[in-house]
């Protein structure tokens, strides 16, 4: 029970830590995806 | 050659021109300070430590060690659902903004009122706790009498803060974000050197419940509530979107950082005040669980101190919650959504916040301890403060993340019928992601709602069922067919320009 405890524990950690990740990195994808395809005027900048 | 390209500040005037609205209130906030406010509201020295016993009685460790990063993971999907409509829709009505686009006036309303419920409620829970907490460390007695006299010194500290302008609640919040981080170090520090330790399978392992005639899981997902609880409130980031410099892009990641960064922090703090209890049974039965844990564990000065640090704490996060709630007012009321409107839409000229709006939400938040005090003395074999004190944070709970909800139900029903495409995303956007995440925030919500309603939270559920139905009927009676949603403030270019060069002037 304490080892299938420990392992719950620690697998649902690394889950949360992986999927706050994929999410950050999906939305940053966005960021730069949007920035190229506007020109980057939303940000004020001109793309070069 | 290009045009010339607006700088950033005007660029988001000119996304929120596109909504109808002029620049009235100053945009002063930076990213930081835009992450600071949401992560202070969330405040895990706050909800995770003000319902402490709740998580500790209703499944022991486990509710600690387990409960909260199940919680956090997918609280993570609500933000990231929410912080995508906060890119696409950068207004301080934020869900009452996106639910009002997406559904009508009728969605826009409920998702308002039950926002405006939520924020109250957890204003009252923060302040009242910080009250609580603060109290004792002041040397006076706990009477209910000194509790309401020191919350209310609070709330009205928080007023005049918020009413003097958003550049120096935009200061404290910065400040408040980084107390949080040394905050929770001080406790975590003092524990890991100066307290004996269980082992940290206790954390995963240790079951123990003080709720009866229910089984172990069952009492288990009840304490959910404590992490759920310190969970809301993120939606502050939108509600401050207007005063937000590159809001689309800031506010988004404000949003989601808040949950992410206190998910991390509320994991080492919890684990560390859990693994430093001595006598489970006796911490459980506790009048405030974790002041026994500090003070058994690092003694009664010490323990003092660090429950200053914690107190102070619930302070900011009592400041930066009053901001939010104001906004929240102050956009709803701008478009002609509450009684008395056009009171609570005003803006100071001088200060440029909307300050008849942050005394409203300080006044509400007041009264509602003050009517569940009165509660308690005309029925005291029915009723308890220690009861009903849960129950003012599980209504929070349950109002904030079904006005979370309904925005991202009517977002997927408008993908459904082709009225959103990935032209109306903002900047900050999960792209074909965007669905899934979406069904799993709702799913997530609704299975939230249900949980803290049953039993033993059925007084959350009656309180929350009755706040409904009388809105549902208010509704009926007052609203339908004279509230028509967002109200543009000018139909031109020039008649926003006009609005704002009066507030500039």
């Amino acid at each position: 029970m304490n080892h299938a405890g420990v392992l719950l524990g620690a697998a649902l950690l690394l889950l949360v830590t992986i999927i706050a990740w994929l999410l950050a990195r999906k939305a940053d994808h966005g960021v730069r995806q949007f920035r190229a395809d506007h020109h980057e005027s939303f940000l004020g900048r001109n793309k070069s | 050659m290009n045009p010339p390209v607006p700088p950033p500040q005007d660029a988001d005037k000119q996304v929120l021109h596109q909504f109808g609205y002029a620049q009235q209130l100053l945009r002063d906030m930076g990213g930081f300070s835009n992450f600071a406010i949401s992560f202070s509201i969330i405040s895990v020295l706050t909800g995770a430590v003000t319902l402490y016993g709740v998580g500790l009685n209703a499944g022991g460790p486990v509710v600690m060690g387990l409960g909260w990063p199940l919680v956090t993971l997918f609280v993570l999907f609500v933000a990231a659902a929410l912080a995508e409509l906060a890119s696409a829709i950068p207004t301080s009505g934020a869900l009452y903004h996106w639910a009002s686009l997406l559904g009508g006036p009728a969605w826009g309303w409920l998702t308002a009122w039950l926002n405006l419920i939520g924020l109250v409620a957890a204003i009252a829970g923060i302040d009242y706790g910080c009250a609580q907490f603060m109290t004792p460390l002041l040397g006076l007695a706990e009477t209910p009498q000194n509790f309401t006299l020191v919350f209310g010194v609070l709330l009205l500290s928080h007023a005049v803060l918020n009413h003097v302008g958003i550049r120096v609640v935009a200061r404290l919040n910065d400040f408040s974000a980084i107390y949080h981080v040394a905050g929770v170090a001080i406790v975590v520090l003092a524990l890991a050197f100066f307290a004996p330790k269980q082992p940290a399978a206790w954390l995963f392992t240790k079951t123990f419940t003080t709720v009866q005639d229910h089984p172990f899981w069952f009492a288990f997902l009840g304490g959910l509530l404590q992490a759920q609880w310190t969970y809301t409130g993120y939606d502050a980031s939108a509600h401050t979107i207007e005063e937000t410099k590159n809001a689309r892009v800031s506010a988004p990641w404000g949003i989601y950082l808040s949950v992410a960064v206190s998910g991390f922090f509320g994991y080492i703090m919890l684990a560390f005040v859990t693994l430093a209890i001595k006598d489970l049974n006796a911490t459980a039965a506790a009048g405030n669980p974790f002041i026994y844990i500090m003070e058994q564990a690092l003694g009664e000065a010490f323990g003092c101190v660090v429950l200053w640090v914690v107190t102070l704490a619930m302070w900011f996060c009592g400041l930066s919650c009053i901001t939010s709630t104001s906004r929240m007012i102050f956009a709803f009321a701008r478009d002609q959504g509450v009684p008395l409107s056009s009171v609570w839409a005003r803006v100071s000229r001088r200060y440029r916040t909307p300050a008849a709006a942050v005394w409203l939400a300080a006044g509400l938040s007041f009264l509602l301890p003050c009517l569940i005090l009165a509660l308690v003395a005309l029925f005291p074999r029915q009723l308890s403060f220690s009861k009903l004190y849960p129950a003012v944070t599980g209504v929070s709970t349950i109002g904030l993340y079904l006005s979370y909800g309904i925005p991202l139900l009517l977002k997927l029903r408008a993908i459904r019928q082709g009225v959103w495409t990935p032209r109306a995303n903002g900047p900050w956007s999960l792209g074909n992601w965007s669905v899934a995440v979406n069904l799993v925030a709702l799913v997530w919500i609704a299975f939230i709602t249900v949980l803290f309603v049953l039993p033993p939270n059925d007084l959350t559920g009656w309180i929350f069922g009755g706040a409904f139905i009388a809105l549902l009927l208010f509704y009926v009676a007052r609203v339908r067919g004279r509230f028509h949603g967002p109200v543009p403030q000018a139909t031109s270019q020039a008649g926003l320009l006009k609005i704002e060069a009066e507030f500039e002037r």
